[in-house]
């Protein structure tokens, strides 16, 4: 994965992809390219709606420095005046080019690579961060403060991130066993959250078992009949986004044949809505409460 | 040689082209464009669609003129399925590395294919219609090849890549733009120059043998040509469908099916169409690109007919 930065403070994490050594030299030009002039940014653009909600938390009032958002943009309100760029996984380039930013906000985990580097290419100042670890929320925190120019906010913010972890963590140890969860995120074909996923660390973190963390892939796409060779306990299904309440409740009732199941026998087959779950932000930790209560209380 | 009518569909295409490319300027996805986004953006854009315009649409008029199939389009051969293959192949292992906005492994992939074609093309005694169904063949191998590995992987890099594929024109870089227009260019001369091999084999294979041609390696040559052409269109710009096809019939009603002037007729319409294509699909959903494709078969459907039965009635 791209381990991108225009802050020069750089520090080294593992690689994971192949290509990460070649996006490694770029970023090195990048950094070298910045490196002192380093003024705090006026015309920001944030290409997820996550980022405009970081940047606008560590930005506070200062709102209107957030020239360009993408579409779904909903927190906080205040950010609605900016110009939109489109929605975040196909954004449009020339949008973004027009609003003459001098910072770009880019997600490795949400915005298509390409048009990324062509922003980079026309010589925009973006900065990219990785959101699929609960670590890397924390770095994209502070990474993000640095080159808003707020560095000790961001590093607050981490740390706050990290504090409410701990909690959920303390909670998590406290209770005895460990339920066999399983995240349903996508519904005919059956998508499910797999080991790679970060949703796998949420449910580590609250101390659930996700039945399917061994596997390689994110998001894997499962047969009935291996699920219910796998024996979740509980079977949540993640309610996103815009869709409407009875798909979901259909999606409830497919399960409803297969009684050897456990999580369909003991009828803990439910619906969770957490926006919140999917927001790599200070907003995640009240996703993971949404989480936490689902599982424990329905034991 | 150069009669009423073609100097009339010249003039035409030329500034059909010309305007194509003064409106694909002016409009965009923003509405007070200045100049950077203009040169920047646009420009490369414009250079791009034209490219493509004409590769595709000089491949398809020489491939139906090599198959004597009037269905045959840039992709028949297969070769597009190569270059999925390789764009989704390499989407997913993350290294379809890019030169100016053009995809390496998708290159790679559709001249993996086009070998293929080149290996069959030169076996002894296969005929005109075997080639191509060996082409048609080689498309299906590449396009379950391609759904296979989306079955199999992690579909999160893999749909960025498959939806480029449909036709886009949006990654448009200043470098790899000139090199696509320059690749176009200097390989229709090359398809140009062989005006009197491409109009022997209208009348057939058996009809070009009596004229005189080798067709065999006359064959495998153009096909080798051709094939080279819609690579690195494919590779610049995804799969951009009808131009290839539409355009040579709408160029054949203007001035018959003789090549020496349908090719180079056909690379100034073909890039006027999809210059005029593009600008139309980024102002209809501003600021959302649409697929050009979609604006290409909109438009290039309706067209076709209308070529179609104007001509039977004509005859």
């Amino acid at each position: 994965m791209l381990s991108l930065r225009t802050v020069n403070k750089g520090s080294t994490e593992p690689r994971r992809k192949p290509w990460a050594p070649a996006l490694a030299a770029l970023l090195l030009l990048c950094v070298a390219a910045r490196a002192g002039a380093e003024t705090a940014p006026r015309r920001i653009v944030t290409l997820m709606p996550s980022l405009g909600e970081l940047a606008a938390d560590l930005l506070q009032t200062d709102l209107n420095r957030i020239v360009g958002i993408s579409e779904y943009t909903d927190y906080p309100p205040g950010l609605k005046k900016a110009a939109s760029i489109g929605r975040y996984d196909r954004f449009n380039i020339e949008s973004v080019v027009a609003l003459k930013p001098d910072l770009v906000l880019a997600s490795q985990d949400g915005n298509p690579k390409d048009p990324v580097l062509h922003l980079r290419e026309l010589g925009l100042n973006v900065l990219v961060v990785r959101t699929e670890t609960f670590d890397e929320i924390k770095e994209s925190m502070r990474l993000t403060g640095t080159a808003l120019g707020f560095a000790s906010r961001g590093a607050q913010m981490a740390s706050q991130f990290e504090q409410g972890l701990s909690r959920i963590r303390d909670r998590a140890a406290k209770r005895t066993g460990r339920p066999r969860v399983l995240l349903q995120i996508g519904d005919e074909p059956l998508v499910v959250a797999g080991g790679k996923s970060f949703l796998n660390e949420s449910l580590t973190t609250i101390g659930a078992l996700n039945v399917y963390s061994d596997s390689g892939t994110r998001y894997p796409k499962p047969s009935v009949e291996d699920v219910i060779q796998r024996k979740p306990e509980i079977i949540l299904i993640l309610a996103l986004g815009r869709q409407s309440g009875k798909s979901f409740e259909a999606a409830v009732r497919r399960w409803k044949d297969f009684q050897s199941i456990p999580a369909v026998r003991n009828g803990k087959v439910f619906v969770i809505e957490a926006d919140a779950l999917l927001r790599p932000t200070l907003r995640l930790l009240e996703g993971l409460s949404i989480l936490e209560k689902k599982v424990f209380d329905a034991e | 040689m150069l009669n009423k009518k073609a100097l009339h569909a010249y003039i035409f295409g030329l500034c059909a082209w010309a305007l194509a490319i003064i409106l694909s300027l002016k409009f965009g996805a923003t509405t007070d464009a200045d100049i950077a986004v203009i040169v920047q953006l646009r420009l490369p854009r414009v250079l791009l669609a034209s490219a493509v315009g004409i590769g595709l649409s000089v491949a398809g008029a020489s491939l139906q003129a090599l198959f004597s199939n009037p269905l045959c389009e840039p992709y028949t051969l297969g070769i597009s399925s190569g270059a999925a293959l390789g764009a989704v192949f390499g989407a997913s292992l993350g290294f379809h590395w890019i030169f100016g906005g053009l995809t390496g492994t998708a290159f790679a992939g559709a001249l993996l294919f086009t070998a293929l074609l080149f290996v069959v093309a030169h076996r002894p005694g296969v005929t005109t219609l075997s080639l191509l169904l060996a082409g048609v063949m080689l498309g299906f191998l590449g396009s379950s090849l391609v759904a296979l590995w989306m079955a199999l992987s992690d579909t999160n890099g893999i749909q960025g890549a498959l939806l480029w594929l449909l036709g886009d024109l949006s990654r448009a870089r200043m470098g790899g733009a000139l090199f696509t227009l320059a690749a176009a260019f200097a390989l229709t001369l090359a398809l140009w120059l062989r005006w009197r091999e491409l109009d022997a084999l209208l009348m057939g294979e058996e009809g070009a043998l009596t004229l005189g041609i080798a067709v065999g390696k006359v064959r495998a040559s153009l096909i080798f040509t051709i094939a080279l052409l819609v690579a690195i269109c494919v590779s610049a710009s995804g799969m951009i469908g009808f131009i290839g096809l539409v355009i040579p019939h709408f160029v054949r009603r203007l001035v018959g099916s003789l090549h020496l002037q349908l090719l180079p007729l056909c690379a100034i319409w073909g890039a006027a169409a999809l210059t005029a294509a593009d600008v139309t699909a980024r102002v209809l959903a501003r600021p959302y690109d649409l697929p050009v494709g979609i604006v290409t078969a909109l438009v290039g459907a309706p067209l076709f007919l209308w070529i179609l039965f104007s001509r039977r009635e004509a005859s």
